[in-house]
């Protein structure tokens, strides 16, 4: 049993995926807090995914004002940020955005969605925990 | 709306809260160890590591397990204490899902750590992992270390 000087999470990269909803608000301080303990860089990556080109506009605006709110935030904490704005389906997306940063760590909230929805389609949250490749951390 | 809630908990929340690691000792865990000692270093939170010995083995079985298991929790917390960190061992009998959910309300624990199984997909499918299910069920955050 060896101990990196790295670290497991310790100096690495810190990606939060986030949907910027009201939920989401304690995975981003979650993310904050985490980042500053162990001296991570934090990524944020929002996920837009419309169903049409009129939506586009809006949604971009939004994940963009979202992404900016955060970035403040962590800027206030004196953290290194660097904020993704990304299309696409949020699952892939999320995964493939871990892989090139090479995250150590991925922050996801738990969404509103209720227990029947859940048993049919799986959260977010849950398929990033099945399928990611690195450590998730799912904040409640 | 706006990102900022008026609800949102104190920062450091996580501070002062114990830090449960949930392992069944296997070599796919170590990973799990290692983050749980060093989240609880940089949180300053004293470390709880449990394992669970499941009730539906035989009484021989339970016997061999429970020495096993003795003997992994020790290593865990002789590494744990080497790197300063305050640890306590727990092992318990029952459901594995059960028990780590019911653990985490009884340590008031902030922050659980879990590996991952090593089942294959199918059974990931058919019964769910027990990460899964503490995933689903646990009232504070978890960190699934893979």
């Amino acid at each position: 049993m060896e101990e990196t000087s790295e670290g497991q999470i310790q100096g690495r990269n810190l990606l939060l995926a986030t949907d910027g909803k009201p939920h989401s608000v304690k995975a981003i301080n979650y993310a904050i807090e985490m980042a500053t303990l162990t001296s991570s860089k934090l990524f944020v990556v929002y996920v837009v995914s419309p169903k049409n080109e009129s939506e586009k506009t809006e949604l971009i605006k939004e994940g963009m004002a979202k992404l900016v709110d955060i970035k403040n935030m962590a800027l206030d904490r004196g953290l290194e940020v660097t904020t993704l704005l990304e299309g696409g389906s949020p699952y892939q997306t999320i995964l493939a955005t871990a892989e090139r940063i090479k995250a150590g760590a991925i922050i996801v909230g738990t969404s509103g969605k209720t227990a029947l929805d859940r048993v049919l389609i799986g959260s977010v949250s849950e398929y990033v925990v099945r399928n990611s490749g690195c450590t998730v951390i799912v904040v409640k | 709306m706006s990102i900022m809630e008026p609800d949102v908990p104190p920062f450091y929340s996580l501070r002062g809260k114990n830090v449960l690691l949930a392992t069944d000792g296997k070599p796919s865990s170590e990973k799990a160890m290692w983050v749980a000692i060093e989240l609880s270093k940089q949180l300053g939170s004293k470390l709880v590591v449990l394992m669970v010995i499941s009730d539906k083995l035989s009484d021989d079985e339970k016997k061999s397990q429970i020495r096993e298991a003795k003997k992994k929790l020790n290593a865990i917390v002789d590494q744990a204490t080497d790197h300063g960190v305050d640890v306590t061992a727990l092992l318990e009998g029952g459901s594995p899902n059960e028990t780590i959910v019911f653990a985490i309300e009884r340590l008031n624990a902030g922050l659980l750590v879990v590996g991952t199984s090593e089942k294959s997909r199918l059974d990931r499918v058919l019964i769910g992992s027990v990460s899964e299910h503490v995933v689903r069920n646990s009232p504070c955050s978890v960190v699934v270390v893979k």
